[in-house]
């Protein structure tokens, strides 16, 4: 395991467009965890100038509720994720190195486990970032802070973790039958943007809150805003454990289908 | 010590409707220094992507060291497929230390094979900035790394220059004189026969021929002969024995041996009978004719 991670970090610590991506995505995430509220206090003020009511004031980070906000925010920024893992599978398979890889003593099933656990590290830091930043921004917002009340409702981060490494592990399906980067991040976005909408709006929603992107999103509802209680609407405030156990079953099928369609392939 | 290091057995593959490979079978045993001809596209190349579990069979199997192949028998072997495949934007260096890494070796082979190979100088400069010849050179080291016990080189010398190509030559056997097995597949016939003690012949994915290089090349030695008298000459010769043909060649008797003899025993054996040579040399069959032979005799 520790030599996979060896031979992996080896192949992307000196790749210049890997850190460029994964800088970008990194940079990203954490001035949308900053900057957000300002950005939705600013606009909402914009938006109720001819209101009767006066429009209620967003305070996305106090605790405990900036965990449900920022993890719900963040599940939009995944396609970053599902990207760079696409770009480390299908340069593999355009240099060839899966094959200089396989030959030299890998097994094909190391060479998935080793980009699954390119996914989990890149997921894994996604959320550490999410943590540290909500953390600061929760430390400085939260009136009547108690120490206790940082680490109140934590499970969302990994509800957050656990929504961007099943994206991760589709993602990695899509380039390992894809193998070419262009073509399996067009077919993510379709799928991703609009073929499981449809088919989702399709489906009655006792089967459609199976499939891999609605049991994602469903993992974190839309948190509650006191815009949306204005007009009675609540949404559920915790994590939901029957997705959970849904989106683990999914990496389950995803990563086997990929273990099982690269076994019998020529590379 | 003599034992076999691979098996094929009952091998075929195909890619759509083209069979590339046709219920191949071959054993190597240690320390041969085994060659496969073959004209393009003839399978020699999805010969030893099989091999290298690469690609997959359509049926057969082959035994690597006498045990099913697995992941780890392949890190005791040593190979260059096709053409080189290695990180671009990562030194000869990095891209080496992945390999160690992935056979399970230290490091420390790195600087030598390099050394071997002549990359020494450029061993921090990204791949991507290598010439051809560079490329295919990186790749042979890569090969080496690890002290292999079999090594396979696809087309070795592809891309270098002619110097180049001796010092590869050499190096392969210097590396079998070592006792390492070697497999290569080349089209370059004059090398295999430089290099190889065994040869194996295919053809449109089939087997034509195989067998030990020495024994190839004496089995089809011949004597061209004249004298004075060419049909006296002539009637000696059927007489002695020796010749499985004798046909005319440029007003000589081209005598094909069908049993050794050697020129001087000849020479008096002929002399005996009362006529004396005008000219006697002995010609070599080359792999090149052997081959070539081979092909003409399967397509009939």
């Amino acid at each position: 395991m520790d030599n996979l991670f060896k031979i992996d970090f080896r192949k992307y610590f000196y790749s210049r467009t890997f850190w460029i991506m994964i800088v970008i995505y990194l940079f990203l995430l954490v001035m949308l965890f900053v900057g957000v509220e300002g950005f939705l206090n600013a606009a909402l003020k914009n938006a109720g100038k001819n209101s009767p009511a006066p429009m209620p004031e967003f305070s996305l980070y106090q605790f405990p509720a900036v965990w449900q906000n920022l993890t719900f925010l963040g599940g939009f920024f995944k396609i970053f994720l599902g990207i760079i893992a696409i770009i480390s599978v299908a340069n593999e398979f355009a240099n060839k190195t899966i094959r200089q890889n396989v030959m030299n003593g890998l097994s094909r099933e190391q060479f998935v486990f080793s980009k699954v656990l390119f996914v989990f590290l890149l997921s894994f830091a996604s959320a550490l970032i999410l943590f540290l930043s909500g953390g600061i921004m929760g430390i400085f917002n939260t009136t009547d802070l108690e120490p206790m009340m940082i680490f109140q409702k934590t499970d969302f981060l990994g509800a957050y973790f656990l929504e961007l490494f099943t994206f991760g592990s589709m993602s990695l399906l899509i380039a390992f039958l894809v193998k070419k980067s262009g073509p399996a991040i067009a077919l993510l976005a379709l799928y991703y943007y609009i073929l499981e909408p449809i088919i989702s709006r399709m489906l009655p929603e006792t089967i459609s809150k199976y499939l891999p992107v609605v049991s994602m999103g469903n993992l974190i509802d839309v948190p509650n805003s006191p815009l949306m209680q204005m007009f009675g609407i609540n949404f559920r405030d915790s994590v939901s454990v029957p997705d959970v156990f849904i989106t683990i079953g999914w990496n389950v099928v995803f990563i086997g289908i990929i273990i099982f369609v690269i076994r019998k392939q020529d590379l | 010590m003599d034992y076999p290091v691979l098996e094929i057995k009952n091998i075929s593959k195909s890619y759509g409707r083209i069979r590339a490979l046709d219920n191949f079978s071959l054993i190597v045993h240690s320390g041969e220094i085994c060659g496969i001809l073959g004209p393009n596209g003839s399978g020699k190349t999805t010969t030893l992507g099989l091999i290298l579990d690469v690609l997959k069979p359509d049926s057969g199997g082959y035994l690597w060291f006498g045990e099913k192949p697995t992941h780890l028998t392949r890190r005791r072997v040593g190979a260059l497929l096709e053409q080189p495949m290695f990180y671009p934007y990562l030194s000869a260096m990095n891209n080496l230390r992945i390999i160690a890494d992935i056979k399970g070796v230290s490091y420390n082979g790195i600087d030598g094979v390099l050394e071997t190979v002549g990359l020494t100088s450029r061993k921090t400069s990204k791949y991507r900035t290598y010439s051809m010849g560079m490329r295919q050179r990186l790749a042979i080291a890569a090969a080496l790394l690890g002290e292999p016990e079999v090594l396979i080189l696809d087309e070795p010398t592809n891309g270098l220059d002619p110097k180049g190509i001796a010092d590869i030559r050499d190096l392969i056997i210097d590396i079998g004189k070592q006792g390492v097995t070697v497999l290569l597949a080349s089209h370059l016939l004059d090398e295999v026969q430089k290099i190889c003690s065994h040869v194996v012949i295919l053809q449109k994915g089939k087997k034509l021929n195989e067998g030990n290089v020495k024994e190839v090349l004496s089995a089809s030695a011949a004597y061209e002969l004249a004298a004075a008298d060419m049909p006296e000459l002539r009637k000696i010769l059927e007489n002695l024995g020796y010749f499985s043909e004798i046909k005319e060649e440029n007003g000589k008797w081209l005598c094909t041996l069908s049993q050794e003899i050697d020129p001087g025993r000849l020479n008096r054996l002929i002399a005996d009978q009362g006529i004396y040579l005008t000219h006697l040399s002995r010609r070599k069959k080359s792999l090149e004719k052997y081959f070539l032979d081979s092909l003409n005799a399967a397509n009939g």
